[in-house]
């Protein structure tokens, strides 16, 4: 068992994942992972090593082979799908590699409707969606759509997306992939000032060796196996 | 065949937990956060959601411009065709086994008509083999057919025609009877007159000779021609029934069919019947091939949807990773469908509305567009559109998020051994 911390908001137990390819390939064999409420957690290993399956496991975008993930007290494999997708609706925010955000919507409107999926008036919503474009140096882009949007605008528009229910946890895979070094490091500041500010528990998925300084803790994996964890209290920024 | 009745049973309970009350409810609350989003992505895939409209609006206009060709023709070809004449409104011939006491069994026929028994009699006759008809004295055929004088004891009715071609005479003898051996037996019936005009053209009556009833049963009897009752009686093997109230001929024949399930009917057929023959049965080749074109309208409905779908993957994921219910996508994708399937729907039905009326002046059969067909297209319409996003929508309901945003392939049945077969490549 690595843990992170004894106030656990994330428990992963025996986590393993097959896919059904060929003769089967197992794409993580097992993780054991305690992460506590308001850590800020690097996931980190080579190309290929498992971080975006366990990622996606904790997120419960997909579902085991084996083992169980618990959120705040609550085990995925007790809730049915509906279940699941409510508990990621308050739970849980989700920021991706190649930023997915709705093309048809604005900017405003993406930050918007995971707080109206949550049942938010519209106009609480559009309050607290131009307090999150600001937060996130945004708000002057609310109304332009994503291919309006450069990467670094993009992605920084998904973190106030995935903020907009003010989650437990924020996973974020491999969010700085597709940015310059520069907007790289705004992302990872952006990610690092929400941490401390609100409380959030963010996990992290990068193979950028330079990003372990932002965190807490780094989980090293590799071939589907989670290899050691380093507790770096309270990282940079 | 188990996967696949298990999928069907999957697929019935999918459509009766969608149509519950709380489902409905969700449904109806969720339609504000939704139709905006579907309106949305139908104004950024316009021509592509235009495609569903114009599938459908086709279709229409193609069940409409058919239903109302199939319907002119049949209408146009009843009213060149004549009605077959006969004296009663049902005629059932050959009674067969079992009929002899019919007349108690036709006691019923009194509440909606009237009916009588006559014999009809295929025999061998000095003219060649003849429909030899007997009538009784008082029977209502002589006058329904119009035939004044009618014959006495011995005596036999001859139609004009042939009268003609055998030089027959009245007081002419004439043999009835049947062929035993090498000889003939029967008896000898005298001409006592002939009959024409409305008579001849009548089904039964037209070629037949007339003769008085219980001449034919004795020389039937005696000839051992007829079928005879446990009690050794001979009766007469047709009835005849004349509805009291127009309107009841349906209802009639389907009683007289009831007593003698043997027996041939013969009814004068109204057009109206023979328009519904020609279009109106359930599987009539018209009834198919209007049903084709839906099911070549939802096939296109299909493919639009399907493509709209598999292009849309990563998004649909996103929204199921945010926290979208699989029935909440399911809801947006058939909304997205429905916005131009309905605008369609109205086109084609005002679109064949004014091709069947242009086509009309100039047709020579007469061309309408009905109620029940505009009906009829408004219900195919939907059944097929539900029925072509239905499967796509479904889909996308049963993948999981990261199946999406992976953009992997999608299989109708979520299990992973599915996935693992891959035989049929998914979508």
């Amino acid at each position: 068992m690595v843990e992170t911390n004894d106030r656990p908001i994330l428990r992963a137990t025996r986590l393993a994942r097959r896919f059904p390819v060929g003769e089967g390939v197992w794409a993580l064999k097992r993780a054991d992972l305690t992460i506590a409420r308001g850590a800020f957690v690097l996931v980190t290993g080579p190309s290929g090593c498992g971080k975006t399956t366990l990622l996606n496991l904790l997120g419960g975008l997909d579902r085991p082979t084996r083992g169980d993930v618990e959120v705040g007290g609550v085990l995925f494999s007790k809730l049915n799908e509906s279940g699941l997708a409510r508990l990621r609706r308050r739970e849980i925010g989700f920021v991706f590699q190649f930023f997915n955000l709705l093309a048809d919507l604005t900017a405003a409107e993406n930050v918007e409707l995971p707080m109206r999926m949550v049942g938010l008036r519209k106009a609480e919503a559009a309050k607290r969606t131009t307090e999150l474009l600001e937060a996130v140096g945004m708000s002057h882009r609310a109304r332009h759509t994503p291919f309006e949007l450069s990467g670094g605008e993009q992605q920084r528009v998904a973190v106030a997306r995935a903020l907009a229910n003010q989650p437990s946890i924020v996973l974020a895979d491999e969010p700085t992939g597709n940015l310059d070094s520069k907007n790289s490091a705004e992302i990872m500041e952006l990610f690092k000032r929400f941490n401390r500010g609100t409380g959030q528990t963010f996990v992290i998925v990068s193979h950028a060796p330079g990003f372990a300084d932002y965190a807490d803790h780094v989980v090293h994996m590799k071939d589907g196996e989670i290899t050691g964890i380093d507790h770096r209290g309270g990282g940079r920024g | 065949m188990m996967d696949f009745v298990n999928g069907a049973f999957r697929l019935l309970g999918s459509v009766v937990r969608a149509l519950s009350p709380k489902n409905v409810a969700r449904t109806v609350r969720e339609l504000p956060l939704y139709t905006p989003l579907a309106l949305r992505s139908v104004r950024r895939r316009l021509l592509r959601y235009l495609l569903v409209g114009l599938c459908l609006g086709a279709g229409i206009i193609v069940f409409l411009a058919l239903s109302a060709a199939f319907r002119g023709t049949a209408l146009n070809v009843a009213g060149r065709t004549e009605d077959l004449v006969l004296p009663a409104d049902v005629v059932a011939l050959d009674l067969g086994p079992g009929s002899v006491g019919s007349a108690e069994a036709l006691g019923w026929v009194s509440q909606a008509g009237t009916y009588e028994l006559f014999d009809r009699w295929q025999c061998e006759t000095s003219l060649g083999t003849r429909w030899a008809i007997g009538l009784a004295d008082d029977s209502g055929l002589w006058q329904a057919a119009g035939v004044g004088d009618r014959p006495g004891p011995g005596e036999v009715l001859v139609p004009e025609s042939l009268a003609q071609a055998c030089s027959l005479a009245p007081g002419d003898v004439v043999k009835i009877g049947v062929v035993a051996g090498l000889g003939f037996t029967g008896g000898e019936f005298r001409v006592r007159g002939v009959f024409g005009g409305e008579v001849a053209r009548d089904a039964l009556l037209g070629e037949a000779l007339l003769l008085r009833l219980p001449d034919v049963l004795s020389l039937r009897a005696e000839l051992g021609a007829a079928p005879v009752g446990p009690g050794g009686e001979v009766e007469p093997n047709a009835v005849a029934v004349r509805e009291r109230d127009a309107g009841d001929r349906r209802r009639l024949i389907g009683r007289v069919r009831e007593i003698f399930p043997g027996a041939t009917l013969w009814w004068p057929e109204l057009p109206s019947d023979r328009a519904y023959r020609a279009v109106g049965g359930f599987l009539s080749p018209g009834n198919v091939i209007l049903a084709l074109v839906f099911v070549m309208a939802g096939l296109g409905v299909f493919n639009v949807m399907l493509l709209t779908l598999l292009q849309r993957k990563v998004q649909l994921g996103v929204l199921k990773a945010l926290g979208s219910l699989d029935e909440e996508v399911f809801l947006l994708l058939l909304l997205e469908g429905s916005f131009t399937a309905a605008g369609g729907t109205a086109l084609g039905l005002v679109g064949g509305a004014l091709l069947v009326r242009f086509v009309d002046r100039t047709s020579i059969v007469p061309l309408s567009v009905t109620t029940s067909s505009v009906a009829w297209a408004l219900v195919l319409a939907i059944v097929s559109f539900l029925l072509a996003a239905w499967l796509p929508a479904t889909l996308c309901r049963r993948a999981t998020p990261i199946q999406l945003m992976a953009g992997r392939r999608l299989y109708l049945n979520p299990r992973s051994t599915c996935a693992q077969c891959g035989r049929c490549g998914g979508f």
